[in-house]
């Protein structure tokens, strides 16, 4: 392993923010996915806020880990999700 | 062996490494503070943030019968102003939107964890949040005994076949005992992805198996995480792969021959060097 090659991966979902709204409420593409592929982010400094953050984003966390199956595209309610290639 | 803070005993087993006086207050503070933005760094800042964090943060796989000693040990020196807490899982939270109380934690943590607005607890606001099932009952985890929490995690490793380890805050303060599972958790993440292993060790030990026990039934291969066991089709015999193996011991548990058991890594002369 380079040190190069091993920091850029190249994200293969898209997400539509427009269209997912509330993730940790939501969370189907989290429990579907296997490899944990997805990430929440918090919106909210937990340093200013001294408590749990409760606005929350969804990232694309781990790309190294997606074997581009497409269930979270499935079970995603919004259809926020996309697979950047067309399989 | 850890040179320099295990002489004589494995480096998580002696009392000093305990000593409230050993923590970096600072770093614990800083480090629940900024929890969850830990998480969203990616790529090279990432290598670099894990890089620094390793100088605090460090961890290593144990299996259950020395994660019990951990927390007996962590009993004895902090004697009657002992108290664990079971935190819920920030790796679990943000990957899997799950709340699990597997992360133990005691002493100093506690209170500047607490401090940084780590709650221990559920607050009431989120019960909205769906909380994963058979984990948490109504029984509020906080604080809990060293019995029961080896108790619990002799039940999470049967149930739900989490892995034990032991993480520092602040080399060598031995500050919690994390119960998890690849690949949801971010320090095996983090290890395989940037290729740091300082984020959490091998265990000093590497599971092997009695060839004349062994049947060949694969319930072993099911529990091994890091793709260390295969049951070959030409022996019938399952293969344990001594340089993947993270000896962890969860294999042990599926084994109903009792083949399997844990050797030290030291002895094995392809993994001594393996962590």
């Amino acid at each position: 392993m380079t040190e190069e090659n091993v920091l850029v991966f190249e994200e293969p979902i898209q997400i539509d923010y427009e269209k997912c709204k509330e993730p940790m409420f939501c969370r189907k593409c989290l429990e579907a996915c296997i490899p944990g592929v997805f990430a929440l982010v918090p919106l909210e400094d937990r340093a200013k806020v001294r408590r749990e953050p409760r606005i929350w984003k969804l990232t694309v966390g781990w790309p190294n880990y997606c074997n581009e199956c497409g269930v979270c595209v499935k079970v995603c309610p919004t259809g926020a999700l996309s697979l950047k290639k067309k399989h | 062996m850890c040179l320099e803070h295990g002489l004589g005993l494995k480096w998580y087993l002696q009392p000093k490494n305990y000593q409230p006086s050993k923590a970096n207050l600072k770093f614990i503070e800083e480090f629940f503070l900024n929890l969850e933005q830990v998480f969203t760094k990616k790529g090279k800042e990432k290598a670099e943030f894990l890089k620094n964090l390793v100088k605090n943060h460090r961890g290593q796989v144990v299996p259950l019968e020395d994660a019990i000693k951990v927390i007996k040990t962590a009993e004895e020196v902090y004697g009657d102003s002992f108290v664990a807490a079971a935190g819920y899982c920030p790796c679990r939270k943000i990957v899997r939107g799950e709340w699990l109380p597997v992360c133990i934690g005691w002493g100093v943590l506690i209170s500047k964890s607490t401090e940084a607005g780590f709650h221990s607890q559920i607050p009431d606001e989120w019960k909205r949040y769906k909380v994963a099932s058979g984990f948490i009952k109504e029984k509020i985890r906080y604080p809990i005994s060293a019995d029961e929490i080896a108790e619990l995690m002799r039940e999470w490793e049967e149930k739900y076949n989490l892995i034990h380890g032991v993480y520092t805050f602040g080399v060598p303060y031995v500050g919690s005992i994390c119960n998890c599972e690849f690949p949801y958790c971010y320090a095996f993440k983090d290890r395989f992805t940037y290729g740091i292993k300082e984020v959490v060790f091998k265990s000093e030990y590497v599971a092997q198996i009695d060839p004349d026990l062994c049947v060949g039934c694969g319930k072993c291969a099911t529990r091994c995480q890091f793709g260390a066991i295969h049951v070959s089709r030409k022996t019938g015999k399952a293969y344990i792969d001594p340089t993947k193996c993270f000896g962890c011991g969860v294999c042990r548990v599926a084994c109903e021959q009792k083949a399997i058991k844990l050797v030290d890594r030291e002895k094995i002369s392809v993994a001594k060097n393996l962590w």
